[in-house]
């Protein structure tokens, strides 16, 4: 075992100084540099990790040789196995998702980068953080921090949807502040067992039944609160640019955007969309944005009708839950404190360097709106200040 | 957020919280074999503090859930959730065994620190105790972030 592990760790060690050296002699744009620098500093984290497992593999054969007895106290092997699982996920992670938006990075990714760093920046709690972004369905990489964004490509070349990216910063922004959200989830969560499932509680065979849909009920909301929140974060700090991306870029038009079987809502991630778009609208209200959210509302019911569907959560939702969810994600923006928009960046109609990419991302969905046609020439020009 | 998504949260955590109990775990068995250990005096008390925050968590998650009349777990992350969950199964049918127990909790801020060799040797069981628990039920978080394999 000694010789096997031995042997697995000399070749993890020979690929994180590959690694490193590949990252090391790497160009990229100057916004990706940092996120550089730190993939470099982990390589050599890893690398020191490794050279220590060797180590005590070292320690363990000199041992062995004059100590070690019967008794397993005395024998440290599984532990050193332990560690050499740990650096062989570390450089997975490394090579499968921090590697490849620094190898494969494309002048187009800046104006992604420009409005993650921006972001970060935005917070304390995120701005020593580097802005990495790569191609993909929109998401954020779970695995570690700083978070890895994902966009899609032909989205990453224009400016309509990048305000989605403020939704995943939301992701982001919860992780680190992990506890404090998740206190404010639980009374919620019993809000909505008491509410969703106390008029049909039973005291039978059946009760165990309920009982584990009752769990599931409680488990879907830890998730879709998160979900929600990240809504309401993409709505606070972009304005009617969240909006407006959202709900041209989720919306399907299919039956699912409205309702799903019991079976896709237990354990489901996000609520459905239609739901979403609803406590959207709510807070855009509540922000003085009321004929961006009537308008919103306005076309999804249209397809709703046009589809000829109807809501029906079985159990998993009810209005009667609203004021306490709404309350809970107000909670949790001021736990985590997002910048909010100001009036101005969703007034303006012009927009230089110096400007914020909140008030750029609203102009662009005013010029868009105003003209579709015209619209492409108009991006085409901002984007060439950002890649050139 | 996907289903991956939480899992690999997971998956970090856990990863951390092993190399915790790992690094503790070897640092206490050079000391028993009285070698010098070369794991940095920084990294241990990282070490310390990860597995004893993660430790008090889980204690809280349970105690919380003790109130409630169904004893649902609530308030964080359904992998949490499920750990926390077996947690409280080991507590309740294994405690007399010395598995992961109430009483292994309250006690491992002391263990940890301890230079006295029978504690050190209680420390170093229930680290490995903790280490089975947490191994056992991270395996259904990694097939669904890495798959059954990768060819």
């Amino acid at each position: 075992m000694i010789v096997y592990l031995e042997k697995r760790n000399l070749r993890l060690l020979q690929l994180a100084e590959h690694l490193g050296e590949i990252i090391n002699t790497s160009e990229v744009s100057e916004e990706l540099e940092p996120f550089k620098e730190f993939v470099r500093s982990q390589c050599k984290d890893l690398s020191q990790n490794i050279k220590r497992n060797l180590q005590l593999l070292q320690i363990r054969k000199n041992v062995g040789e004059l100590i070690v007895s019967n008794d397993p106290a005395n024998d440290f092997l599984k532990e050193i196995l332990g560690e050499t699982r740990k650096v062989n996920h570390w450089l997975f992670r490394l090579s499968e998702y921090y590697a490849p938006p620094i190898l494969r990075a494309h002048p187009h990714d800046r104006l992604s980068l420009n409005i993650i760093g921006w972001l970060h920046r935005s917070n304390p709690d995120t701005e020593i953080y580097p802005p990495v972004v790569n191609s993909g369905t929109v998401s954020m990489d779970p695995l570690g921090i700083p978070p890895v964004y994902y966009f899609p490509v032909v989205e990453q070349h224009g400016l309509l949807y990048q305000p989605l990216i403020i939704h995943e910063y939301g992701h982001f922004i919860y992780k680190l502040h992990k506890q404090e959200m998740d206190d404010l989830v639980v009374e919620l969560q019993e809000d909505a067992l008491y509410l969703l499932q106390s008029s049909r509680y039973r005291n039978d065979l059946y009760s165990s039944l309920q009982a584990q849909t009752r769990l599931g009920i409680a488990n879907t909301w830890y998730a879709w609160t998160q979900e929600l929140f990240c809504d309401a974060v993409g709505l606070v700090m972009g304005g009617p640019s969240y909006l407006f991306a959202f709900s041209s870029y989720l919306h399907t038009l299919q039956e699912s955007d409205f309702r799903r079987e019991p079976d896709m809502l237990k354990g489901s991630i996000h609520p459905p969309r239609w739901l979403r778009v609803q406590f959207l609208a709510r807070r855009a209200e509540s922000l003085n944005l009321t004929d961006v959210a009537k308008e919103i509302i306005g076309e999804w019911e249209n397809v709703k009708s046009m589809l000829g569907t109807t809501e029906d959560y079985y159990g998993y939702y009810s209005p009667d839950l609203d004021k306490t969810i709404d309350e809970t994600i107000d909670d949790m923006l001021v736990e985590s404190n997002p910048r909010p928009f100001d009036m101005d960046e969703i007034s303006a109609s012009q927009w230089d360097l110096t400007c914020t990419p909140i008030l750029l991302l609203n102009l662009a969905w005013q010029i868009y709106r105003d003209g579709p046609n015209t619209y492409e020439n108009w991006e085409r020009k901002i984007l060439g200040k950002f890649i050139s | 957020m996907s289903k991956a998504w939480l899992a690999a949260n997971n998956i970090e955590r856990t990863y951390r919280i092993l190399s915790s109990i790992n690094l503790l775990s070897i640092h206490a068995k050079l000391k028993l074999l009285k070698s010098e250990s070369p794991i940095d005096k920084d990294e241990l008390i990282q070490s310390q503090n990860d597995l004893l925050s993660f430790m008090s968590e889980l204690a809280e998650l349970l105690e919380k859930a003790d109130k409630r009349d169904n004893h649902t777990i609530l308030g964080t992350d359904p992998q949490m959730g499920q750990l926390a969950t077996r947690l409280r199964d080991e507590i309740t049918h294994r405690s007399s065994t010395r598995h992961v127990s109430r009483l292994m909790i309250e006690e491992l801020p002391n263990l940890i620190t301890s230079e006295k060799e029978n504690e050190i040797r209680t420390l170093i069981h229930d680290l490995d105790q903790l280490r089975f628990l947490m191994e056992q039920y991270s395996y259904a978080d990694m097939v669904t972030i890495f798959g059954e394999g990768w060819a």
